[in-house]
């Protein structure tokens, strides 16, 4: 997940990010983050159905 | 990490068994960072305590930007909420109206059936006071929240 975190965050055109039941955890957040810290174009998040993220991390 | 990507507008968070604890950390980033236009909370565990917690944050914006343009308070209910907040520390983390972003437009909270009649008071109060975080706030989606009668009173 890490890699293709990795792979999104190259595309500097990136404006939706669907990423719904996928299994992410408060682990996936530190290359979600970095994801996050390049995709300056990213408008549209969906992490829904991702039971194991907390909104502690998020935030 | 939603505070800091200021191009964000619209954040989908449904179905991921978020309790009114967790779902507090979305408060500050929802309120503050003024980008965020869309909010979906759809089907979680979120009560009406969060979205009191929520219309309190939110008369803080407006607190803070009615003083910044010396306008003054208009409104009892907001007055009443300050009154309650006052010493909070997140009275020091308010902000001011930022040009292009408008605030929540769209709040989803279908699914949330413990949101009941105190969370529809909350909101009948939220959308009453003058706020920087709501002034453009046109939907709010209400469905199978387990709102009664005295709820929808409060909303009418």
């Amino acid at each position: 997940m890490s890699h293709l975190f990795g792979q999104l965050g190259s595309l500097p055109s990136l404006h939706t990010l669907v990423l719904s039941q996928v299994g992410l955890t408060d682990a996936s957040l530190p290359a979600f983050t970095r994801l996050l810290d390049k995709a300056n174009n990213l408008k549209k998040l969906n992490i829904s159905g991702n039971t194991g993220l907390t909104a502690n991390g998020l935030t | 990490m939603l505070l800091q990507n200021k191009s964000i507008k619209s954040i989908a968070l449904a179905q991921n068994a978020m309790s009114d604890s967790t779902a507090a950390f979305l408060i500050e980033p929802t309120v503050r960072s003024l980008n965020i236009e869309s909010l979906k909370l759809d089907s979680n565990s979120i009560t009406g305590v969060w979205l009191e917690k929520l219309a309190k944050r939110v008369a803080l914006v407006g607190f803070n930007t009615l003083s910044h343009s010396g306008s003054g308070l208009k409104s009892a209910t907001s007055q009443s909420i300050l009154a309650t907040e006052s010493g909070d520390e997140s009275m020091r983390l308010g902000t001011s109206p930022t040009s292009g972003n408008n605030g929540l437009i769209n709040l989803g909270l279908e699914g949330n059936e413990q949101i009941s009649d105190r969370g529809a008071e909350a909101i009948a109060n939220m959308i009453t006071i003058k706020s920087d975080a709501t002034r453009s706030l046109k939907m709010i989606n209400l469905n199978q929240c387990g709102i009664g009668n005295y709820g929808f009173s409060k909303l009418k």
